[in-house]
């Protein structure tokens, strides 16, 4: 009841980008990640991004209207292994060179009351194509942090991702989790 | 090998070399000499160049608005090898002196050219520019010093067989990029194929001009070691760098003192430095990897 109850309360507060009692919530960099989690039928890479910002706000009168920018620095990509880390940054995956920055925009933030889980839609910007994409999430509220922790599944090939297909898994797995002080 | 890669880096370029060299072989019908061998000359270099390109169309979504350095590269090296190409076959026959010596300045040129449009540009590229003017030097001296040295040994006999040291030449960029890029790799098979379906070519038909085709391939293979060290984010030693550029001439360079010996023998001793030279680029390169646990290799 008690998680429940925080998890409405974040909510609120995330969802009121634009009214006058909009609160800005800092990104903590050093307690957040993103992680992502590549496959293939005879193995799994991890990797994720070591720079990225967020912007959020909340508001606890207009929950429907939060903001949620996420901006990664590519360049700042790691993996479990050296080399693949070098062939990720490469045309044949995130281009960072061409592309340094990867993007997502919430444009949706939907709850049904009394749920412990709430859903984000928004737009993922890679490669410089533009995808929407659904992110379930679980949010925690503290009196000084709001932690919101996401997990899901892209389809890389959406994005012109295609490097590998066949050898290499289209769906990536990525969790997320974004600590933010209030 | 994936059905795509294999249609695209390996049967179109050998069908579109193999298509040149038939038709090279039919130039042997035209009877004024001269004509005959630049137009064979100018075949075996647009053949070369046309096979791998069509490498790079059928494999790389070309944004033709702004193409990356390494893609345009290959219209530059057309160019430039059909000119020098002419002026090459123009020494063997009725050229005069004058021609002869603006070959190596037309080649001298041509090689900075294609060494500063190799190199790569834009906001992205900006921590790279400290990096530039030595590359450019670096490339333009290893294309020129790879152009004489063939040259050489083409000329002293090794017409038939001068493509299997440029074949060696272009496996060892094709390595380094294969580390790091898979695009820019696919790219180099597409180069080694047209390459060696000229090389046997030249082979089997020994009054062809197939082998002008080296000229195209010696500019690829150096301009194709400077993309792949741009598209590499791992700290290669500079040595390295100086065996994948300079790879024709190293190999090259030994058969000088062998010159009076059989084909054989230099073909052999050729192969065999060409085989030391793969090894220690290989060893330098995946030497990790090589001896890594299965469970960390790259993808």
């Amino acid at each position: 009841m008690v998680q429940r109850s925080a998890m409405m309360l974040t909510l609120v507060f995330l969802a009121a980008g634009f009214s006058s009692a909009a609160e800005k919530l800092t990104l903590d960099l050093e307690k957040s990640k993103i992680e992502f989690v590549g496959t293939k039928p005879d193995g799994k890479h991890e990797g994720g991004f070591k720079k990225f910002t967020a912007d959020a706000t909340a508001d606890m009168e207009n929950p429907e209207s939060g903001s949620l920018e996420i901006v990664i620095d590519a360049d700042s990509l790691w993996s479990d292994d050296e080399k693949l880390t070098n062939h990720l940054k490469n045309p044949d995956f995130f281009d960072v060179r061409k592309h340094p920055k990867i993007m997502f925009k919430a444009t949706k933030i939907s709850h049904s009351e009394g749920e412990e889980k709430a859903t984000i839609v928004g737009t993922l910007t890679l490669l410089g194509k533009e995808g929407e994409i659904t992110v379930p999430i679980v949010a925690a509220l503290t009196e000084t942090t709001v932690t919101i922790t996401g997990e899901f599944k892209i389809d890389r090939t959406k994005w012109g991702m295609e490097y590998g297909q066949g050898k290499i898994n289209n769906d990536v797995a990525i969790k997320t989790v974004l600590v933010m002080n209030r | 090998m994936e059905r795509d890669i294999f249609l695209a880096c390996v049967l179109t370029p050998a069908i579109i070399s193999l298509a040149f060299a038939l038709v090279i072989r039919l130039t042997r019908r035209i009877t004024r000499a001269t004509v005959r061998e630049r137009t064979a000359s100018v075949l075996a270099t647009t053949g070369w160049c046309a096979a791998v390109s069509s490498t790079l169309l059928l494999r790389q979504d070309i944004d033709f608005a702004a193409p990356e350095a390494w893609q345009q590269i290959i219209v530059p090296i057309t160019v430039i090898a059909a000119v020098l190409v002419l002026m090459t076959i123009s020494t063997t026959t009725l050229a005069s002196e004058w021609v002869r010596d603006i070959r190596w300045v037309v080649a001298g040129i041509g090689c900075v050219v294609v060494a500063m449009m190799v190199m790569p540009a834009g906001d992205g590229w900006v921590d790279m520019l400290p990096e530039h003017r030595g590359w450019i030097a670096s490339v333009t001296a290893a294309s020129l010093l790879n152009l004489w040295s063939l040259d050489r040994l083409a000329r002293s006999g090794a017409t038939t067989w001068v493509l299997l040291v440029v074949l060696a030449g272009l496996a060892a960029p094709t390595m380094l990029a294969a580390s790091a890029y898979a695009g820019l790799a696919e790219w180099c098979l597409g180069a080694i194929i047209a390459t060696m379906v000229f090389a046997l070519f030249a082979i089997m038909d020994r009054r062809s001009m197939a082998w002008c085709s080296l000229v195209p391939a010696v500019l690829f293979a150096t301009s194709a070691t400077a993309s792949g060290r741009f598209y590499t984010y791992e700290v290669h030693p500079r040595g390295l760098y100086a065996i994948l550029l300079l790879a024709p001439t190293l190999i090259a360079l030994p058969d000088f003192m062998l010159r009076n010996r059989s084909t054989w023998v230099r073909v052999a001793c050729a192969a065999t430095i060409a085989m030391s030279v793969l090894g220690v680029v290989a060893w330098l390169l995946l030497g990790d990897a090589l001896f890594a646990n299965p469970d960390e290799e790259s993808w």
